[in-house]
Order: structure tokens, then C-alpha cells, then sequence
């Protein structure tokens, strides 16, 4: 029996719509077509929190992803640590994933070269603390004695690091980001609304992958969290507010055209499925 | 072996172990923080040691495979290849050393964004699958996913916030409520599984008790 | 217990498998025994799939992430086979460490999965962004698909491509359920009457809050 038109919108073969979706997203990519966008109070509270730290004040950033979320967090944690470093405040770094010194070098040590670009010193403006295996143990224990670690990621002691002067547990520290892809494994932002916002109510900020915020948001509504962004989207949106385009802005024509094509396919589908059920009436 | 190795030793380490970090946990001592830190680190050392066990059956397999010309063969020699060079090159100069920066980043991180990346298109197909009008609950997930879709699209949201009000009005109304839920059955069931576990119940992970059950 | 359609659907799973002549895969996850209960239901599910798979003769392929987990899923599935009485029917490849790295699992189960033609699929343990490319490709495949999780985020996923979902709490039942043992069930049977009691101080606490009053707020030290 040969297919009516119908039957082909409902049943579009996967490889068509794949190359279509494909063609689209490389166009994007390649030639952004600077399809405008909206700053979100999401992405706006989050760089509020940053704009209205101390001078001197003392900013925890936590690496919790890997190359695999590099696209989606890889540009708004370049556009956060741009803000950070173009404010007087001390940055330590610290990761529980073990690909976190890895976006640690190529985000921070290579692409934003911070004491070229932004004039600030390691060891007195910023730190990195390297990896430590100790997952939710080692975040327990920050929070009660952030020279638990005893020394950054290259041996030195941070008892010898200006950069450490007078933090000593989260008191001393004003804010907390973490750039998160895990919902409840290693780092998660659960693990520190449970050790660091709950227990001390410390100023807790996350960034997180678009299909996590369901997850983070009664932590947000509950005030445990203070902001809550979502990579993509945000990446473009703070990348415009530090004046930094970048992959973030570029990405964001992509995923208008992924989600109008899914949105075309949504409609053709339920045109092909109602046309069907009708005719056959 | 009887049941008492096989089974009843490690319940009964379980249990052991487990009341021990839980003492440490909720009452924190000296004593108890040595104990409780050891504990952790003969589980990463386990851990360590079993990656061995794992790496050695992972080259058995593909080794056998080569020898019995089976299927694919091909991959498995790509496969010892590539274990092997991580591995020796790892382990001769180290992870931050720049030839195995090199090798890790232009190996492994593509190959990881990219499968990240063909997520898309895994969701693609599912939605175009599974969203149709066919019945009520199928409008009851229909609707809502296009509302969020189109506020979750930067281009359609610019044109006009309601998009992205309605789409807030979701999340914080039907979503996160809903999630709340699950989240609160999902700890309850931890705490009940944790405690199963502790007291020798939950035996599902040692082949479960002999018969009569 | 009120049914869970999910884990009693694995017995058709099986036996699907069997009728079909193909394998079926039980994977129990990403998690370590670290990672506590999840992992530990996803092992008790495993077990459970792997007694089926010897009594009714169906080939049982269990891919494994974390190296740990490698010793005790061996132990656990030999035995079964030996209680059974099929110890010849067991072969030390069908439990298969893949890698820890969750691309590289997700890239070697596909693999299989297409090589093998597996007939059902049954993946209950701690997944996370991958679940989806899972669940996908076995759909893709035709395979039938029991799935369950507790990350929140990824249960659309599976729901949507999978025959039969078990969400949250009803995935950490399944020893429990699976073994019909009482004790077991007494646990699953408080846990309810604690959710009770978390409803009724829900409601309480939003009807008080809701007239001014924060004595729930205030006792629950938030």
C-alpha cells in the first residue's frame, strides 16, 4: 500500500530529519546569524552577586564538569572568571572531578592567561587547590577548615599563599559557584546545599546544565541557592553583560534552530497523526 | 565455600563498617575521624586494585577476540592500542606532562563532547516520537513541553516574555513541586535501602539468600 | 506491595529473549558500591534478571562501568548459575567491564547492543546524562526496555522511550519487592508511613504559613 502524504509527516525517517538538524547546526555554528536574545533575571542575579562582592572578598569556585560539558559550561564559566578577575576579589579554584584540572588549564591557564590579560598574580589574586578525591568528604571538611588541602595544585603550602590570608573556614568566604553537571553523583550542587548552605547558610551559587535545573530549582525557590543559570542560554547571556561575545553567543543561534526544528517536526507529526485519524473516519 | 564466607562475612563487614561511619558522621571524635578517614582510603585503594581486575579482563576479552579472529576484531587491536598507550604514557610522564595533555586532548575530549553533543539528536527522535495529541495525558505532556520549548528557544523569547513567563510558571509551579515529591521518595527510599543493606536484609547483591525465599 | 508493572514486567523481558533467541542486557549502572542504595538496587535487579535468565535459558549480558562492582557481579552471577543448576550456561564474558568513563560505557553498550541484537533491555541503577542515548538506541533496536533511576532530571528520558519506567523510591523497593522477603516489605511499609507523616506536615506547614504563622518553619530549624 503506498504512503499518503499523511503517513510520511508522521513517520519522517530518523535519517532525514538527523541530516536536516545536522546541515542547520553546522550552518549556525560556522555563520552566526545574531539572532537576538534576552538577558534572564537568572543569569542577571548571579552577576549581581558577583558586582556586589566586598573588595577583598573571597570567591570558592568549584570545577564539576568535564570535556563532555565543555560546549554547554565551558563558555559561562570563561565569562564568570572574566567577571571575577575584573573585580578586586580572590578567586581559589578547587575541583572534585578528576577532568577538572584539565578545564582548569584550558579555560583559566591557557585561554584567559590571567596574569597577562587581567594583571592579577597567582598565589595573591587566585589559586587553584587541584583535584582531591574525596568527594563529599573533602567538601565537608572545607567548609570547617578550607586549608584542609594543605597545599594548592603545584605542592606549594597555602599557608604561603597571600591568596589564603584570613580565609580559614566558610565564613570567610563570600560566595560559592559551582559549574556542575552531576545531579547526584561526585559535586553536585545537592552535595553543597548539604554541606555548605544548609548547615552554615553560605552564599551558594550554581551553574548548571539546561536539563539539571528542574532538579536545582527547589533548592533555588527554597532560598538555599541564590542563583541558579543554566549553561546554555546563560553562556550567551553573561558573555553579553561582561562584554565578552564569545561560544556562548555563537551557540545560541544553534540551539533557536535546534529548538525550532524540533518544534517543526512536533507540528508535522501531530498534522500527519490527526490528518490520519481523521481520514480514516 | 560456605555461606558463612560467602555471605554471612560480608554482611556482616557491612555492618561493621557502616555503624562505624555512621558513629563517626553524626558524632564526630578523634578516634572516630582516624577510623572513619582509613575506612575511606582502603575504599579507594580497593577501588584502585579493581581497576586492575577490570583492565585485565578488558585485555583477555579483546586479546581473545584477536587470536579467534571474531567479531570485529580490528577494534579490539584499536582498543589495546589506545588503553596502552594511555597507560604507558600516563604512568611513564605523568598526567601533566604535555605529551599526554596532547593525547588526552585531542583524543578524549572530543570524542566526549561529541557524545554529549549526539544527545540532540537522541531527544530529537524521542520527541517527535512520542509527542502526539493521542490522548489526554498525551496533551498533559504535549502542551506544557511546547510552552517550555518555545521559551527555552533564546530567539522565540526575546520576541515576546510571556514565553518565558509561562515557561517559569511550569518549571516553579508543576515541575518543581512535582520534583519536591520524587526527591522526598527517593531520600526515604535511600534511607530505607542504606538500612536494609546495613542489617544484612537487602541480599539481592550477594545472590540473595538460599532457598526459602 | 501494590504492583510495580516495571519489575514485574522483567519476567516478560526474559522471556522475550528466550522466544526471540537473543540476548538480554541487565545493566546496573554508573554507580559505584559507594554510591550506595542505587547501586545496590541496581545490583539486586541484576541478580533477580540473572536467576531468570538461567532458569529459562536466555543469554544474560551485564556491562559494567565501575571496576569494583566487576568482582561482586561475577561472584553473585556464577553462583546463581551453580544454584540453578546451569554452571556450564555461565561464561565470564557476559559480564563485560567496559570503562568507568561514561562516554566511553555509553559508546561500548551501543556497540553491543547492536552487535548482539539484544531483545530487552533492562537498566536499573544510577545513569545519568547517558540515559537517554541508552534508552534511545535500544528503542531504536526494538528491544524491550524496562528502565529505572533516581536522578530526577533524566526520568523524562526514559519514560519516554522506555516500555516500563520506575521513578525515585519504586526503584529502591526492588530488592525488597523482588525478594517477597517481609522484613524487606516492613521496611517499604514504614517508609510509607513516613511519607504520610512529611504530607501531613506539608500541609500543616503551608495552611499555618500561608496565615502568618512560621512555627513549622521555625521547629524544622530552616
Amino acid at each position: 500500500m503506498s504512503q499518503t502524504i499523511w503517513d510520511r509527516l508522521e513517520n519522517i525517517p530518523r535519517q532525514a530529519y538527523y541530516t536536516v538538524l545536522l546541515i542547520l547546526l553546522c550552518y549556525t555554528l560556522v555563520n552566526p546569524l545574531g539572532l537576538p536574545i534576552r538577558i534572564t533575571g537568572e543569569t542577571k542575579e548571579l552577576y549581581n552577586l558577583i558586582e556586589e562582592l566586598p573588595e577583598d572578598g573571597v570567591v570558592l569556585v568549584d570545577i564539576a564538569f568535564g570535556p563532555g560539558a565543555m560546549p554547554e559550561l565551558g563558555p559561562i564559566f570563561k565569562a564568570v572568571m572574566v567577571h571575577m578577575f575584573e573585580r578586586p576579589v580572590r578567586v581559589i579554584v578547587m575541583t572534585l572531578y578528576t577532568d577538572g584540572p584539565q578545564m582548569y588549564n584550558q579555560y583559566v591557564t591557557t585561554q584567559l592567561k590571567p596574569g597577562t590579560s587581567f594583571d592579577k598574580m597567582y598565589g595573591v589574586d587566585y589559586c587553584f587547590l587541584g583535584y582531591s578525591a574525596g568527594g563529599i568528604t573533602t567538601m565537608a571538611e572545607l567548609a570547617k577548615n578550607m586549608r584542609f588541602l594543605e597545599t594548592d595544585v603545584e605542592g606549594t603550602p597555602l599557608d604561603e599563599l597571600k591568596v589564603m590570608d584570613g580565609v580559614n573556614d566558610y565564613k570567610d568566604v563570600d560566595l560559592v559557584i559551582t559549574f556542575s553537571t552531576s545531579s547526584g553523583g561526585i559535586s553536585s550542587p545537592t552535595d553543597w546545599v548539604l554541606q555548605w548552605a544548609t548547615p552554615y547558610d553560605a552564599p551558594l551559587a550554581c551553574v548548571v546544565l539546561k536539563m539539571m535545573m528542574p532538579t536545582v530549582s527547589p533548592y533555588y525557590g527554597s532560598g538555599q541557592v541564590l542563583a541558579l543559570v543554566p549553561g546554555a542560554g546563560g553562556s550567551a547571556e553573561y558573555e553579553l553583560l561582561v562584554n565578552r561575545p564569545g561560544e556562548g553567543l555563537s551557540s545560541t543561534d544553534a540551539l533557536s534552530v535546534a529548538h525550532l526544528t524540533v518544534i517543526a517536526l512536533m507540528i508535522f507529526g501531530n498534522i500527519g497523526f490527526f490528518m490520519q485519524k481523521y481520514g480514516r473516519k | 565455600m560456605s555461606t558463612i564466607i560467602k555471605r554471612d562475612v560480608p554482611l556482616a563487614l557491612t555492618f561493621l563498617i557502616g555503624v562505624v561511619l555512621i558513629f563517626e558522621w553524626f558524632i564526630p571524635t578523634g578516634v572516630g575521624d582516624t577510623v572513619g578517614s582509613a575506612i575511606r582510603e582502603w575504599g579507594v585503594i580497593i577501588g584502585s586494585f579493581a581497576i586492575m581486575v577490570g583492565a585485565v579482563g578488558l585485555y583477555g576479552r579483546h586479546a581473545r577476540n584477536i587470536q579467534r579472529k571474531g567479531t570485529d576484531w580490528l577494534f579490539s587491536v584499536w582498543t589495546i592500542f589506545i588503553v596502552s598507550l594511555f597507560i604507558v604514557v600516563g604512568i611513564s610522564l605523568g598526567y601533566q606532562n604535555i605529551n599526554y595533555q596532547w593525547i588526552y586532548i585531542t583524543i578524549y575530549q572530543p570524542l566526549s563532547a561529541s557524545m554529549y553533543g549526539a544527545i540532540s539528536f537522541y531527544i530529537v527522535a524521542s520527541s517527535y516520537r512520542v509527542l502526539r495529541l493521542k490522548s489526554r495525558e498525551a496533551a498533559a505532556l504535549l502542551v506544557p513541553a511546547t510552552i517550555l520549548l518555545l521559551a527555552n528557544t533564546p530567539l522565540i523569547s526575546s520576541m515576546w516574555g510571556g514565553f518565558s513567563a509561562s515557561g517559569s510558571w511550569i518549571m516553579s509551579v508543576i515541575t518543581e513541586p512535582a520534583y519536591r515529591g520524587i526527591m522526598i521518595g527517593t531520600a526515604l527510599g535511600t534511607l530505607a535501602t542504606g538500612l536494609r543493606t546495613l542489617l544484612g536484609m537487602e541480599t539481592g547483591w550477594l545472590g540473595r539468600k538460599e532457598e526459602g525465599e | 506491595m501494590k504492583h510495580l508493572p516495571g519489575l514485574d514486567a522483567i519476567d516478560e523481558a526474559v522471556g522475550r529473549a528466550v522466544e526471540m533467541g537473543r540476548p538480554i542486557m541487565s545493566n546496573p549502572g554508573l554507580g559505584t558500591l559507594r554510591g550506595g542504595p542505587v547501586t545496590i538496587a541496581g545490583l539486586s535487579v541484576t541478580a533477580y534478571v540473572a536467576r531468570q535468565a538461567a532458569r529459562k535459558g536466555a543469554k544474560l549480558i551485564i556491562p559494567i562501568a565501575e571496576a569494583e562492582l566487576l568482582p561482586v557481579v561475577y561472584e553473585t552471577v556464577r553462583e546463581i548459575y551453580v544454584a540453578e543448576g546451569v554452571p556450564e550456561a555461565f561464561e565470564p564474558d557476559q559480564i563485560q567491564w567496559l570503562s568507568p568513563n561514561q562516554w566511553a560505557w555509553t559508546c561500548a553498550i551501543q556497540g553491543l547492543a547492536e552487535r548482539e541484537k539484544v531483545a530487552a533491555n533492562v537498566m536499573i541503577g544510577s545513569f545519568a546524562a547517558e540515559a537517554m542515548i541508552l534508552a534511545e538506541t535500544f528503542s531504536r533496536l526494538k528491544a524491550f526496555q524496562v528502565g529505572g533511576l533516581t536522578n530526577t532530571y533524566q526520568i523524562p528520558f526514559f519514560i519516554a522511550a522506555c516500555d516500563y519506567t520506575l521513578i525515585g523510591d519504586e526503584m529502591l523497593a526492588a530488592g525488597a519487592y523482588l525478594s517477597g522477603d517481609p522484613e524487606q516489605v516492613s521496611t517499604i511499609a514504614t517508609e510509607d508511613v513516613f511519607k504520610i507523616l512529611f504530607v501531613a506536615i506539608i500541609l500543616i506547614g503551608a495552611i499555618l504559613t500561608a496565615a502568618g504563622s512560621n512555627t513549622i518553619l521555625s521547629l524544622l530549624g530552616m
